[in-house]
């Protein structure tokens, strides 16, 4: 009898810390995806006007330390004309996490504006 | 009929062998998670220290008018700067200075607030400036030590990037 509960005791605890451990990862890989996309963020609207494109965007994919990072990541960048000077960017990054599954995406959207440097 | 007047030698020693198993299992799993806090407590200090360098950094290129880098020949002498210019006069330095980074908020030559970031164990700190583009574009960077972690934490490499004037009140009183 103690035995057993001996053993249910450290089976108990030690899933325990491994369920935390693996929450832990997620919440790491969690901030890396947002880190990953604000620095995404911060190189589109430093480029020219002409290469913030939807076409433009569309190539550009995951540092190699995110990808690194995130097990099996998808990179999605829109760039869509909201109005005449005005482009809003979605950068999207989701991963597949620890159980198998995958995480929900991060998300960021900002917007780039037209400058006068950029007319023709 | 005889009657059972106490445990056995054996008995006892069994007993007692299973309650020292079952302590000696709780003091381990108990130190175990001890350690495991402590390190998530050390963690969460340093991704919030560099989640607050990477807001200032960037809110304060955001305003800023101009970048520029002096990388020294001996950085282990003096430390690398950058150094964001705004427009009325007001200049932010960002130094590396061994484990830390300085930020020096100066109007024209005068210091008016100074405060300091600590960077995580081995890392090795660098800035990058790319210049090739509309809005130049700072980079920091913390590169792993030679075990590629830094100490005992389990930080992989950093970067923030930040562009240069996107928010500057003169350029947004130029968009059209």
């Amino acid at each position: 009898m103690a035995v057993a509960l001996s053993l249910a005791l450290v089976v108990g605890i030690a899933e325990l810390l491994n369920i935390v451990a693996a929450e832990r990862r997620v919440a790491r890989q969690y901030a890396a995806a947002v880190a990953e996309a604000g620095n995404l963020m911060e190189e589109i609207v430093s480029r020219p006007w002409d290469e913030t494109s939807a076409e433009q965007v569309s190539s550009i994919s995951l540092s190699p330390a995110a990808s690194r990072r995130l097990p099996d990541a998808k990179l999605s960048v829109d760039s869509t004309e909201e109005e005449d000077g005005v482009r809003r960017i979605r950068v999207t990054i989701d991963w597949r996490t620890p159980s198998g599954g995958r995480h929900k995406p991060v998300r960021l959207v900002g917007w780039k504006f037209r400058q006068k440097e950029d007319r023709p | 009929m005889t009657r059972r007047r106490g445990y056995s030698l054996v008995e006892c020693l069994v007993a007692i062998a299973l309650i020292a198993a079952t302590f000696t299992a709780v003091a381990v799993a108990t130190s175990g998670m001890y350690r495991a806090c402590q390190r998530v407590g050390q963690e969460s200090a340093v991704e919030l220290e560099l989640a607050r360098l990477a807001a200032q950094l960037r809110a304060d290129a955001h305003q800023a008018a101009s970048v520029k880098l002096e990388v020294p020949a001996d950085s282990s002498a003096t430390p690398s700067t950058l150094s964001l210019v705004e427009d009325g006069g007001r200049s932010i330095d960002y130094k590396l200075r061994g484990g830390q980074v300085e930020r020096v908020v100066r109007q024209r030559d005068t210091v008016g607030h100074r405060d300091g970031y600590r960077l995580p164990g081995t890392f090795a700190a660098r800035w990058q400036v790319e210049r090739d583009r509309p809005l130049a574009l700072v980079s920091l960077i913390l590169d792993p030590g030679p075990l590629g972690t830094s100490g005992t934490l389990g930080f992989e490499a950093f970067r923030v990037d930040a562009a240069v004037g996107l928010l500057r009140p003169a350029r947004a009183a130029e968009e059209p």
